[in-house]
């Protein structure tokens, strides 16, 4: 068996524009989208956006919410560019335990087994030779985003579907969900964590992140449309501070 | 403070190389004459003309421009530099009309405080040889001239005013702020937070019809 250790995850790729002054990404899901750069309308009623660092492609998620589906394309290196959708820092208190000394191994190893998903894009992102969707980060000014992605290569660097969008913007919002909801949600994590009876204040603060995190829902199920997750996805959001508490 | 406009008799203690950003946070602390309620110091063969707007200060910069032509300017820093080329590819656009006239080449005419009189601004992109992006108004004479230096120091508010509002354009355009500190004379300060400045100058030195 190969190994799933946190060895395989932990240097996740890294775009850096904060050389330059980047407007940052904005995450996925936006309400009240404000276009940053030079736009172009489309037909559909979305927008593509220039910048000289990228471009950013808006698509109207539920006009009855005003709800913005927010994505960039953006160069990786001279052959590829990346697809990438931002999920702010929703992952971050996530990858700091799958990434961390004293639970790494054993969180990244629960990930590979019950999310091998999630698990197969940390593991593409650990190398520059970018071939298949990705977990990584983009470094703007001095904020660093969270990013799910695809890597375009040849001709898909001249134009993206709506169906490459929707798939993106789908996986990334699973990929936000189970990182706010790890705890919850993949099994086995309290015994990798050092199990209910050790009941350290780390894990004090875990219990109370489970009834705030419950108002996300039981978990959101396969075949959940894009629009439909967004209710999710903000009840999540304010799960975020709590997890930052994890670290104080 | 004197009366009479002399290059040879402002203090001589700047480089001619030297391009103050149209916003200053802190007080320059190098002699300078008061001249119009502005105060003035020089290089070899430039000047700069500066003034107080409550604990701000504007900064403009005078020189020659060309053969028998004199101008003053105003650097709305380097912050557009990336972006000229993409305006240039997308033309001109009506919601931007400063950044539209460095494209164009076309002046902008920009009243003056409490006179029906206007000035003549050009924009000009930042190039190889120059990032900022500047503001100019320019005339006839040399800086031995004082009527021209009279008639600059009348232009520098419309320069500075249009390089503020170049600014708030830049603003417009990024739509979320990038997240960096801008140097300044007096430390630094959040992009944000001087575009923010710029806006509430820009908006405070438009003459209302």
């Amino acid at each position: 068996m190969p190994p799933t250790g946190r060895a395989t995850i932990e240097n996740p790729l890294v775009v850096d524009l904060s050389a330059h002054p980047v407007p940052p990404l904005k995450p996925l899901l936006q309400p009240g989208y404000r276009p940053s750069g030079l736009v172009q309308r489309r037909p559909d009623g979305g927008s593509v956006a220039r910048t000289p660092w990228y471009a950013e492609l808006a698509y109207p998620l539920d006009p009855a919410t005003d709800i913005t589906g927010v994505l960039y394309v953006l160069p990786a290196d001279e052959r590829t560019d990346l697809l990438v959708a931002s999920i702010g820092d929703g992952f971050e208190v996530f990858f700091a335990y799958l990434s961390g000394p004293d639970h790494g191994d054993a969180l990244t190893a629960l990930v590979a087994r019950h999310w091998p998903h999630v698990y197969r894009m940390l593991v593409a992102s650990q190398t520059s030779d970018l071939a298949e969707r990705i977990i990584g980060q983009v470094r703007t000014g001095g904020r660093t985003q969270w990013v799910v992605a695809d890597p375009l290569r040849g001709a898909d660097r001249d134009g993206v579907s709506v169906g490459q969008v929707e798939d993106l913007s789908r996986a990334a919002l699973e990929v936000l969900l189970d990182a706010l909801q790890f705890h919850l949600r993949l099994p086995g994590v309290l015994t990798a964590l050092g199990g209910p009876d050790r009941v350290s204040r780390r894990l004090t603060a875990l219990a109370g992140l489970f009834s705030g995190a419950a108002d996300i829902g039981g978990t959101f199920q396969g075949g959940v449309q894009v629009d439909e997750l967004y209710g999710l996805a903000k009840a999540a959001v304010g799960v975020i501070d709590h997890l930052r508490g994890l670290r104080d | 403070m004197t009366d009479s406009l002399s290059f040879a008799a402002l203090p001589a203690v700047l480089d001619d190389d030297e391009v103050p950003f149209v916003l200053g946070f802190a007080p320059d602390p190098r002699p300078a004459v008061e001249i119009g309620g502005a105060r003035y110091r020089r290089g070899p063969t430039s000047y700069q003309v500066e003034w107080p707007v409550g604990e701000l200060w504007l900064r403009t910069f005078g020189g020659m421009v060309g053969a028998g032509r004199a101008g003053i300017m105003a650097s709305a820093g380097p912050i557009l530099a990336e972006w000229w080329p993409l305006l240039t590819d997308a033309g001109p656009d009506p919601a931007r009309p400063y950044l539209s006239a460095g494209l164009t080449r076309q002046v902008v005419e920009v009243p003056v405080v409490g006179e029906p009189s206007s000035i003549p601004v050009r924009v000009v992109p930042s190039g190889p040889d120059q990032p900022q992006t500047t503001a100019l108004a320019n005339c006839d004479g040399t800086l031995a001239d004082e009527v021209t230096l009279l008639v600059l120091h009348v232009a520098s508010i419309p320069v500075a005013r249009v390089a503020l509002h170049l600014l708030v354009e830049y603003r417009e355009l990024v739509g979320a702020v990038p997240d960096v500190d801008v140097a300044t004379s007096g430390g630094s300060v959040p992009l944000a937070d001087l575009l923010e400045v710029a806006e509430q100058l820009a908006t405070a030195l438009t003459p209302q019809r």
